[in-house]
């Protein structure tokens, strides 16, 4: 579904990745992890078709992205809601930009607020809600338009840690019940074994270091098995090697 | 509840009016009652006619700054290139007492309506430019990319971004600098015309005429008040979140 092929992406004259080839298939999930300022939400932005590849280039499908594509939803860390509209009109926002008739508009809505159990926070503003309850609202926002692709940016990093593990499960069901592919940037590196079919590692050269399969990706219950652990523990060696050799 | 606020503070005004015309027995305080009498019937003769051209002219500066202040501020805010050659300009000015231009703009677009308006455009102006200006500079780049991300249009990026995102200090904006005009309306109505509310009152003062000079003064008042319940409802229709956030901050 995805190809990326030795992308780089600039800053004016600032090179924030480099060298960037990933590859993902329908219906799977990878997570993307490194330090912070490596250019993981660059390379997000840039397979949303918000920033432009300077060299190399971006296949969605088969086609090149130039700018954003219908069926892809982005859901961002802290930014996505508007705090001036209420949980449902900010769920309602994407169906409303791309006119779709009121009655179909109220009916795919309010089926979704009620998937994601937050129908009874319709009317509130995201300043009312918690953390956990922003991001639902955030997912159900960008349910609403059907993508056949979720890009994440750290959508979990401000929450304690049981919310997310709440939450990181409830995207696992989201995703087997709605045939998504996903891309998720983390720095977190539960999050990334969790939730990662493939984990893609990146250096802090905006480059990315190495790429590891994940057998053990799907299982809701994960956290409780060691091979768990020592997944993440593998992670972390890996992360860390790049530490002292740059 | 905000109707009997508006009803209480009225009546308290009233009654210490009221005592003021009871204690100090001359005539440079009327009775509050002739005074609200003789406002009405001169309501309907030479009242509205000075009314009317003073309305005329703070509406017509707010109209002017509101354009100019949020296109000029949207802009500004937006490209950051412009904006550093440009915002010094527009702090050197900002904290300038406008009316002391008065004299100047009087020279230049002559004594009538002309330089009054562009006097109060200003005052509002200013105000508006900056703060629509700060708002847009508030904004994340994640807004951007967020409504992006969904495939809006620019008339939909300002319908659901920009506009909401500016409106809350745009009214506080508003508030300040419309008090503000008015006051120097008033200043600027004793030079060289014959209408508006600011004439009216210095004229029945000159005249001696004090009950006449009060019902000014009160058309004055019901002006501003009317001006602030204006803003005040918009706020309440529009940006209900800042008032919830707001409330937020002192419990938790
Ligand atoms: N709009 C921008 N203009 C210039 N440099 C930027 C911009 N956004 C990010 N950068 C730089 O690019 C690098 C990668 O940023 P980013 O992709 O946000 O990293 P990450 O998401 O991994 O923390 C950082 O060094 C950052 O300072
Ligand atoms: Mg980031």
């Amino acid at each position: 579904m995805i190809n990326v092929d030795n992308l780089k992406v600039k800053y004016d004259d600032y090179t924030a990745i480099k060298n960037i080839n990933l590859n993902l298939n329908k219906n799977k999930t990878c997570s993307i992890i490194g330090p912070s300022g490596c250019g993981k939400s660059t390379l997000l932005y840039s397979l949303a078709g918000i920033l432009k590849p300077f060299e190399g280039t971006i296949k969605i499908n088969n086609a090149y992205v130039k700018s954003n594509r219908k069926k892809t939803g982005l859901i961002l860390q802290n930014y996505g809601l508007f705090p001036w509209k209420t949980v449902w009109e900010n769920v309602i926002l994407g169906l409303k930009l791309r006119k779709v008739n009121k009655k179909e508009l109220e009916i795919k809505a309010t089926s979704i607020l009620k998937k994601l159990n937050i129908i009874k926070l319709r009317d509130k503003y995201p300043s009312q809600l918690s953390g956990g309850q922003s991001q639902r609202v955030a997912i159900a926002r960008t349910l609403t338009t059907e993508p056949d692709l979720l890009l994440m940016d750290e959508p979990f990093s401000s929450l304690d840690a049981l919310t997310r593990e709440d939450i990181q499960k409830f995207l696992l069901k989201i995703y087997n019940e709605n045939n998504l592919t996903i891309c998720l940037v983390t720095h977190n590196i539960e999050e990334a074994v969790f939730l990662g079919q493939t984990i893609y590692i990146m250096s802090k050269k905006g480059t990315i270091k190495k790429v590891i399969n994940n057998p053990h990706f799907g299982d809701s219950s994960l956290r409780q098995r060691k091979d768990f652990h020592s997944m993440c523990n593998h992670l972390r060696m890996i992360l860390k090697e790049g530490d002292t050799n740059d | 509840m905000i109707k009997n606020k508006s009803l209480y503070s009225s009546i308290i005004v009233i009654i210490f009016w009221y005592l003021l015309y009871l204690v100090i027995d001359i005539k440079v305080i009327p009775s509050p009652i002739d005074t609200i009498i003789e406002f009405f019937k001169l309501l309907k003769g030479k009242l509205i006619i000075h009314l009317s051209y003073s309305i005329f002219r703070i509406f017509l500066a707010l109209i002017i700054s509101l354009i100019l202040g949020i296109s000029l501020g949207i802009f500004l805010g937006l490209n950051k290139k412009y904006d550093e050659f440009i915002s010094p300009i527009i702090y050197l000015l900002y904290p300038i007492p406008k009316i002391s231009f008065l004299p100047v703009l009087m020279i230049i677009f002559g004594l009538g309506n002309l330089s009054k308006i562009i006097l109060i455009t200003l005052i509002i102006l200013f105000q508006i430019l900056v703060t629509t200006k700060d708002s847009i500079k508030e904004l994340k780049k994640e807004h951007f990319y967020s409504i992006n991300s969904m495939g809006a249009n620019n008339i939909q990026i300002y319908k659901h971004l920009i506009f909401p995102a500016i409106l809350p200090k745009l009214l506080t904006a508003l508030r300040i600098s419309i008090a503000t005009s008015i006051a120097v309306l008033f200043f600027a109505e004793n030079f060289a015309t014959t209408y508006g509310i600011g004439y009216f009152i210095m004229d029945s003062w000159i005249r001696v005429n004090y009950i006449q000079m009060f019902s000014g003064i009160l058309a004055i008042s019901i002006l501003g008040l009317f001006i602030y319940k204006s803003i005040d409802l918009i706020e309440r229709k529009y940006c209900r979140w800042i008032t919830l956030e707001n409330n937020n901050e002192y419990f938790t």
